[in-house]
């Protein structure tokens, strides 16, 4: 069917004969919206949303007896700004077609556009993990995943893994109990908007199908998998849950992963106007036209909530 | 990371630049003359000819280069075993008696989008090295690639050219390379969803030079 639905092109289903017709999976399911995945996807209040980091005082100073206190100041960083945008598809149906047609699996134009619309919202919040070392995301304007994001008092930082602020190249790891004590170390010591460091916690581990057994030993074991079976496994005790994202496997991306802290302002998709579908009938050419939109900006303002672990 | 880019072959009609409003495509029923030499399919590119049939098109500069339509299904044609019946592909070799019109209940008839003013989706199997790269290539033409599509699902396996830039390839003429790039679509708020530097990229085409009756 060249994008069009005629009777002629779906000419299989014009009498009944068929015991049996395979077609997607039109439930919904989805990979990445939720509380406990990548993100929820929450309201957008107004016609875009704008988040901004701001750099407060740091250590205090040696005040002699007698001396006036010394002076700090606080500094406005950069800007996020998280727009709508209007994400739709139709698809045209004679009415020859939907005459014509026995089999209401065959078309189904409403439950196939509402699927697309799930799946395009659930790989669009992949996309923010997909494309971490290189779509702009954040406050400062460097990717997500990054040894150079810029503090808003200048100074760099890193949110990727076993990799010092500033440093040309990211370094990228497999999954391993080694990866996690790295990657909780690199948390421990994300420095907050000042430069001190903040402290956040590994909420989350995201990561192709492809890792999820992997993953599951290195959190489950009790004992130290893989050597030393009397030493404690500590990662066990650091309560992370694993995202499976069959997006990234999808592409081939089969050995990214990172975790999700705690950090606030992280991962956002917010929706201006949910999932709507609508028909429309060219009654001169006898068309019934089914179209699904919906309206979402989405960004990760703070890039603390990610530590980058392999590409 | 890269992509693996979702598609299918043929073009597929996305849009009326001129008119979109409720956005129907045009469609015209056409006939094919009997016995056709090669098989049509769904999402073909076809050259009308000076008889009023149509012939799938073939790679530029050949005798059948500029396209016409773009075949939606068939609405009529002679089966094998001499009944009449719907269908998403024209068979190769169906021939029936009598004339080439409407009029005869044998004729091979087609729905098809003629292609003035409207936007076709259609694949890129070839990667460019970079975004940038592909971005240049809007405004620019090319060649279709006249693949034979499926028999058993009658869908077109026309894809833009493959080989370099030049005669058929990307070229800033249209002598050789009917097919306009447009608009690369972003697919996705990421646009992840179709990315110009991996395998069969999608682009939306408009055809150049129309109306070339042969």
């Amino acid at each position: 069917m060249a994008t069009f639905v005629t009777e002629n092109a779906i000419w299989k289903g014009m009498k009944k004969t068929l015991s049996g017709i395979t077609t997607e999976d039109l439930s919904k399911d989805q990979c990445c919206v939720g509380k406990n995945k990548i993100c929820a996807i929450t309201t957008m209040e107004d016609g875009y949303q704008d988040y901004m980091e701001t750099a407060g005082t740091t250590f205090l100073l040696e005040k002699p007896t007698g001396q006036a206190m010394r002076t700090d100041t606080i500094i406005v960083g950069g800007t996020k700004r998280i727009m709508p945008r209007t994400m739709a598809k139709e698809v045209p149906i004679a009415e020859e077609a939907m005459e014509d047609c026995k089999y209401k699996e065959i078309i189904d134009a409403s439950k196939r556009l509402q699927k697309s619309a799930w799946n395009t919202q659930d790989y669009d919040i992949a996309s923010m993990v997909l494309g971490a070392t290189t779509i702009i995301q954040g406050y400062d304007g460097v990717a997500l995943a990054s040894a150079s994001h810029v503090l808003p008092t200048g100074q760099l930082a890193s949110n990727c893994i076993g990799t010092a602020a500033g440093a040309s190249t990211i370094l990228t790891i497999g999954p391993s109990v080694q990866a996690l004590w790295m990657a909780r170390q690199q948390a421990a010591i994300l420095p907050g908007p000042n430069g001190i460091p903040d402290g956040k916690k590994l909420k989350r581990i995201v990561c192709p199908e492809a890792q999820v057994e992997l993953w599951k030993v290195i959190l489950g074991t009790e004992k130290s998998p893989g050597n030393n079976y009397n030493d404690l496994n500590v990662v066990s005790e650091y309560g992370l849950s694993v995202v499976p994202v069959k997006w990234f496997d999808m592409n081939g991306a089969n050995t990214l992963w990172g975790i999700i802290t705690d950090a606030e302002d992280g991962f956002m998709a917010l929706q201006k106007r949910a999932i709507r579908g609508k028909i429309w009938v060219d009654n001169s050419c006898e068309v019934a036209h089914h179209g699904v939109s919906y309206r979402m900006g989405m960004g990760v303002p703070n890039w603390r909530c990610w530590i980058n672990g392999s590409t | 990371m890269s992509v693996t880019n979702l598609y299918r072959s043929g073009a597929r009609w996305v849009g009326s630049l001129n008119s979109p409003g409720l956005n129907t495509p045009p469609i015209v029923e056409i006939p094919v003359a009997t016995a056709n030499t090669l098989a049509i399919f769904s999402g073909d590119f076809i050259q009308q000819l000076t008889d009023g049939s149509v012939y799938p098109c073939t790679r530029g500069g050949g005798t059948y280069a500029t396209p016409t339509h773009v075949v939606v299904s068939v609405s009529n044609y002679l089966g094998a075993d001499g009944t009449p019946r719907k269908g998403n592909y024209l068979p190769a070799s169906t021939a029936y008696t009598g004339t080439m019109s409407k009029d005869n209940p044998n004729c091979s008839l087609l729905l098809c989008i003629p292609v003035l003013d409207q936007l076709f989706a259609l694949v890129i199997p070839t990667a460019e090295s970079t975004r940038t790269t592909a971005t240049a290539k809007i405004g620019k033409c090319i060649d279709i690639l006249a693949t034979a599509g499926s028999t058993v699902t009658g869908e077109s396996g026309h894809t833009a050219y493959t080989g370099s830039d030049g005669t058929y390839g990307w070229q800033t003429t249209t002598v050789t390379g009917q097919l306009r790039l447009r608009d690369i679509p972003q697919v996705g708020l990421a646009g992840l969803q179709n990315d110009p530097t991996q395998a069969n990229w999608e682009g939306h085409f408009t055809v150049y030079e129309i109306g070339g009756i042969v």
